[in-house]
């Protein structure tokens, strides 16, 4: 235990030599920025410079870059060793896994849609004022012919 | 043997007094001695233990997102609700996001200061962070559900929210509005319907009085019967008897227009209106020929008075103002009439799952702030601090996704 | 230090307790010797309630509609005593409820782990002490929630212990059964919360808190087994949590996550509607197929300190068993699809999941292969451990082996609702855990209570279980071979199932033996806890570390400060006269310590 708690002295000094405050700062600062980029390509979709899908993407690459920033360096996995991927990788390749594992027969769902869920299903809005919604979805494209005539129902 | 290990006894119980939250330093030292150990992680049993529960976190709100993603996806093409939709602002949002990011950033100064024993720095620190958290939850308990909640958009098992504006949904428009005494409230109109309500063999009883908690005023209750007689009865009438150039599905999509107006049918809803109008012209010359000449000419009186009401209702920056949100917001009528809202029951169901879960994160955060406020947030409260921390910064980077997956797609 | 000595007075023996202190040594304690104590007795106690569900069940199907003996005339009055279809899907759902979150997975990681884990690695107590207790005491609110669903009027929860939606997602579904769902999903999501702070706990302690010279490669199997299975349960447990909320929101608030559209069950309309039940089925199996793992990795760890133990050999194949459970494991999380065959899963899904299954077998084959290394030419002494550990590996072999028929999809799709499926998983999990547990109650009891239990008595218990299972269970791969269903509270309504009747008695007859001669085992038990004859340190010559402490063990556990010098399977080593090689022994002058390639 003596030279492991020696150990762990050693490793807390090394970090805490020089304060990372100003390190901290920028770090803030950046996820601020991250925010607001997130929202500027909300308005880029907005004013039709880039599709609703694209908007999506780079949404989510806003998103990754902030919580890596806050997983790095707030929650201080730089300074960590090695234990920090034992601790964090399995976890995210599982519920990557998970998720991916659940797009054939949920994401996928309406492609297997028995008649009667159709009937009952929500209705896709009228193309005219559909805009943006469908342009990037083509799979699911010919559902809404179908269920024109179920109205009446 | 055992002598040797007594001179580690102080040493230890330092160690073990910096292991924050876990409570492994024994109180009662009766009897056993102090065991050594095997090298391990260079980190405290506290801070093992932390991490392994970040990853079990990570694993339940990947349940909870992973849903999210492929219910949100996979609904019928065109029908998840736009923020708009749903009465979500992204503006509150993302100055939610900023707070969190905030409080995040404040954790961090404190847990430096605590390191460095500055303790009221570190204490100032901790407040601030505290009160960033409790600012997080106060914009989400009274600004963002409650904006939810007095518009219906919640899960209800009653089934407020509907998926389609179909012949169930003008029922239940008509059920709510007959609930609320439309009917009674219109001695003519009664009248003149009477026996059709007898042929149609429905439930005459006196319906219950509705406003237990106010008094409806007249022009509430006013436009309660225009919307019964205009909007439900007259769509019941177009689907049963589907005169000449009138499609039974454009009314009901108009009535639900009417009730909780949706930025995408607005266009098809005013063109339909428009077309409507003619046919009404039309079908009022010829209303004796009807075999349901009285109803007719009631209905057709109605249809004009309501649609009358609707294009004289205020505007918004999307529009016409909805009727729920008129009767609610200007004439303080806390009723809501069914609405219909694609994709929408889910919609709710997952937001406030998923904003639940996480408020209640946030929550427990709290609580852990109040617990470290309360010792002096020195160097002996730096694992303590940390181990809060590091709980903040997860609850922080859900938070880094929800925002853009509920509040921008 | 290390011999066999009689345990003297370790400072514990207080001859005037009060009230409080009582309490805070046997009611809420913190060490986890106490707990795991705890954890041990209500599961045996909820073992017996599962037991007599299963015997309900037997009736049922042996004598369908014939009174029920002793309890018919109090709970069916009103029916002659005659059991209604409800009650029967009531006591299924029960049964496998409680056998599973109430017995198996606390008994193994509770009981077993709790007191065993920091014994075996040299540590004082679990790292979080108080983290503990709550772990334990968290089952309580469970327990309570599951007898509520039990004794909901006028019927239990009956979705089955899966829970399937959308049967278990509107509210009225089941007849009567409006709150008991919810009391069902709420004592889950409990038993997960305990299970999820028992898992970190136990997992810190075994990295951070190993005994000097304890490397993870000299670590006994029984603890690797914990360590890995307290990694599946982190990993897989919150996402049934996940779901588990969400079904509690589909019945209490009216979301929808698992109802289809347009649903009307049994005259109950949904409302709410555009979820996927398969949605369900998917969270669920995350968590529940890697469960299965749970429930008997840790058997398989004991059973290899068993095997070791009274085979006087080293284990063979060390390095391969362990990563042979953390392969079990790693596969075990991406084949839970193979429970979903005949849902209407994906069929590419399917083929996924189909192949990866029929990979477990391979590392399942390797710890059955080294299981018989282990033994293979070993001096071999028949105690009822052993007995047990014997019988644990010859069950799990043919559960094994019927479990590769049903990876198989299009055979699956035959046998899925047939009692197959049942022969199967009893074959695992009584057969394999239950033996397993039974024979490591035998090994550990000196430990525990410092006295053995009688031998003769245990070789009765052993033999007459072990008959009785075969007849219980083996006959019903029959049974399901010829399509016979599960779930059914009468399959003779159907003509083809009407000969299958006297099989079924016979049966029953087994298993009324079966619980039976638990008689023996829980007089044998509680005997010896006051009765039996004293032991001391090591009474098997193991060479754990465990069985280096006093029997019963202090507070704090060890008298010494443990060293290791190899890991604990080093029986019949040349380089000492014993047969058993303790792992705290100082190699002898002149000998290089082992490496620990050696194995």
């Amino acid at each position: 235990m003596d030279h492991e708690t020696h150990d762990t002295e050693h490793h807390e000094e090394h970090h805490g030599e020089h304060s990372h405050l100003r390190l901290f700062i920028g770090v803030a600062i950046a996820l601020a920025v991250l925010t607001g980029l997130s929202f500027s390509t909300e308005f880029l979709f907005e004013n039709n410079i880039i599709s609703k899908g694209m908007s999506w993407f780079l949404m989510m690459v806003v998103s990754c870059a902030k919580a890596l920033l806050v997983i790095v360096y707030f929650m201080h996995l730089k300074w960590e060793t090695n234990w920090k991927w034992v601790l964090t990788i399995p976890a995210s390749v599982m519920s990557l896994f998970l998720v991916l594992m659940l797009i054939p027969d949920v994401g996928n769902r309406t492609n297997h849609y028995t008649r009667e869920r159709l009937d009952h299903a929500a209705l896709p809005t009228k193309p005219e004022s559909d805009d943006h919604a469908t342009t990037h979805d083509e799979s699911h494209g010919t559902e809404s012919d179908d269920l024109e005539d179920d109205a009446n129902h | 043997m055992a002598e040797e290990k007594h001179e580690h006894e102080d040493h230890e119980a330092d160690a073990h007094d910096d292991h924050g939250h876990d409570d492994h330093g024994h109180d009662d030292h009766h009897g056993h001695i102090q065991l050594q150990y095997e090298d391990a992680l260079p980190i405290r049993n506290g801070k093992v233990c932390l991490w392994l529960f970040l990853s079990t976190e990570i694993m339940f709100f990947a349940g909870l997102i992973g849903t999210y993603i492929v219910l949100r996806f996979g609904a019928p093409v065109g029908t998840w609700p736009t923020p708009h939709d749903v009465h979500v602002n992204p503006n509150v949002g993302a100055l939610n996001t900023v707070i969190l990011i905030i409080s995040s950033f404040t954790v961090v100064l404190g847990l430096e200061f605590a390191k460095a024993d500055k303790r009221r720095e570190a204490k100032l620190a901790m407040l601030v962070t505290f009160i960033f958290g409790l600012l997080f939850i106060g914009i989400k308990l009274i600004n963002e559900y409650p904006a939810k909640f007095s518009h219906g958009i919640y899960p209800s098992s009653e089934g407020l929210i509907h998926e389609q504006s179909n012949v169930y949904y003008t029922a239940a428009v008509r059920d709510t509005l007959k609930g609320w005494g439309a009917e009674q409230a219109a001695p003519v109109a009664a009248a003149d319907s009477a026996t059709d309500e007898a042929a149609e063999g429905a439930e005459t009883a006196p319906p219950p009085p509705v406003e237990s908690d106010g008094i409806m005023s007249d022009e509430a209750r006013s436009l309660i019967e225009k919307i019964y007689y205009g909007g439900a009865k007259w769509t019941e009438y177009v689907a049963a008897e589907k005169p000449d150039g009138l499609d039974a599905r454009d009314t009901m999509m108009s009535l639900a227009q009417i009730i909780y107006p949706l930025d995408r049918n607005s266009h098809a809803f005013a063109h339909y209106i428009e077309h409507e109008r003619e046919v009404i012209e039309r079908l009022r010359e010829t209303a004796s020929e009807s075999p349901r000449a009285v109803e007719l000419q009631q209905l057709l009186e109605q249809r004009d008075a309501l649609l009358a009401v609707v294009a004289s209702l205020p505007k918004t920056e999307h529009g016409n103002k909805g009727v729920n949100d008129y009767l609610h917001e200007d004439l303080h009528f806390h009723h809501i009439m069914p609405i219909h809202i694609p994709s929408g029951n889910m919609w709710a169901g997952t937001y406030f799952l998923l904003t639940g879960f996480h408020a209640l994160h946030v929550l427990v955060g709290l609580i852990m702030f109040i617990c470290i406020l309360l010792t002096p947030c020195g160097k002996k409260e730096y694992g303590l601090i940390e181990n809060c921390g590091l709980y903040w910064h997860f609850v922080d980077l859900v938070w880094i996704f929800l925002f853009p997956l509920l509040y921008l797609f | 230090m290390t011999a066999v000595t009689v345990d003297d007075a370790h400072g514990h023996g207080h001859p005037e307790m009060t009230l409080r202190q009582f309490i805070n040594t046997y009611v809420f304690s913190k060490d986890h010797k106490i707990i795991g104590l705890q954890f041990l007795f209500t599961t045996l106690l909820w073992f017996l309630v599962g037991g007599l569900l299963a015997l309900g069940i037997r009736w049922q199907l042996a004598f369908p509609w014939q009174s029920v003996p002793v309890i018919g005339n109090l709970l069916f009055a009103a029916e002659g005593g005659q059991m209604s279809p409800e009650f029967y899907t009531t006591l299924f759902t029960m049964h496998a409820t409680v056998m599973i979150f109430f017995v198996i997975i606390p008994i193994l990681a509770g009981a077993f782990g709790n007191y065993l884990i920091p014994l075996m690695i040299g540590a004082d107590d679990m790292a979080f002490p108080t983290l503990n207790m709550l772990s334990y005491w968290f089952m309580w609110p469970a327990f309570f929630c599951i007898i509520m669903s039990f004794l909901n009027p006028p019927y239990g929860a009956g979705a089955g212990w899966t829970s399937y939606p959308p049967l278990s997602s509107v509210s009225e579904a089941a007849p009567g059964s409006a709150s008991a769902q919810t009391w069902w999903l709420l004592a889950v999501t409990l038993v997960g919360v305990s299970s999820m702070m028992g898992s970190v706990n136990y997992m810190t302690t075994i990295l951070q808190m190993r005994a000097p010279g304890l490397t993870m490669f000299r670590l006994p199997l029984t603890i690797w087994a914990m360590f890995i299975t307290a990694i599946l349960q982190a990993f897989a447990l919150p996402v049934l949590t996940a779901a588990g909320f969400m079904q509690i929101f589909d019945r209490m608030a009216g979301s929808g996550f698992f109802v289809p559209e347009g649903l009307v069950i049994n005259n109950a309309d949904a409302e709410s509607g555009g979820g996927q039940p398969l949605l369900w089925q998917h969270l669920f199996w995350f968590y529940s197929h890697p469960a299965v793992y749970i429930m008997i990795l840790p058997a398989m760890g004991m059973v290899s300190d068993i095997l070791a133990c009274f085979a006087r050999k080293p284990i063979f194949g060390y390095k391969p068993m362990v990563y042979s459970i953390s392969g079990i494991a790693g596969l075990g999380f991406i084949v839970w699809g193979h429970h979903m065959f005949v849902s209407g899963m994906n069929p590419m899904l399917g083929l996924t999941f189909m192949v990866a299954t029929m990979m477990i077998a391979l590392p399942s084959a390797v710890k059955v292969f080294n299981w018989l290394g282990t033994i293979w030419g070993g001096d071999i002494k028949f105690t009822t451990p052993m007995l047990f550990a014997l019988s644990f590996v010859s069950m799990f072999v043919i559960g094994g082996l019927s479990g590769i028929f049903m990876a198989a999809t299009p055979v699956d799709i035959f046998i899925h609702d047939t009692y197959f499926i049942v022969a199967h998983f009893h074959y695992v999990l009584f057969s394999g855990t239950a033996m397993a547990v039974f024979g490591s109650i035998y090994f550990w009891f000196p430990k525990m209570f410092g006295r053995k239990m009688n031998e003769t008595a245990g070789k009765w218990h052993f033999f007459l279980t072990f008959m009785f299972l075969n007849g219980t269970f083996f006959l019903m791969h029959i049974l399901g071979a010829v399509g016979f269903p599960r779930r059914l509270a009468d399959p003779y309504h159907y003509a083809t199932f009407k000969h299958l009747l006297p099989m079924n008695q016979f049966i029953t007859y087994c298993a009324i033996g079966m619980v039976a001669s638990q008689v023996i085992f829980a007089a044998n038990f509680f005997y010896s806890i006051f009765k039996g004859p004293k032991v001391g340190r090591n009474p098997w010559n193991a060479n754990g570390l465990e069985w280096m402490a006093p029997s019963p063990p202090g507070h704090g556990n060890f008298d010494f400060q443990p060293i290791v010098y190899r890991g604990p399977y080093e029986y019949n080593s040349p380089e000492v006269e014993t047969d058993f090689y303790p792992q705290t022994q100082p190699p002898p002058d002149g000998v290089e310590p082992a490496a620990d390639e050696a194995h």
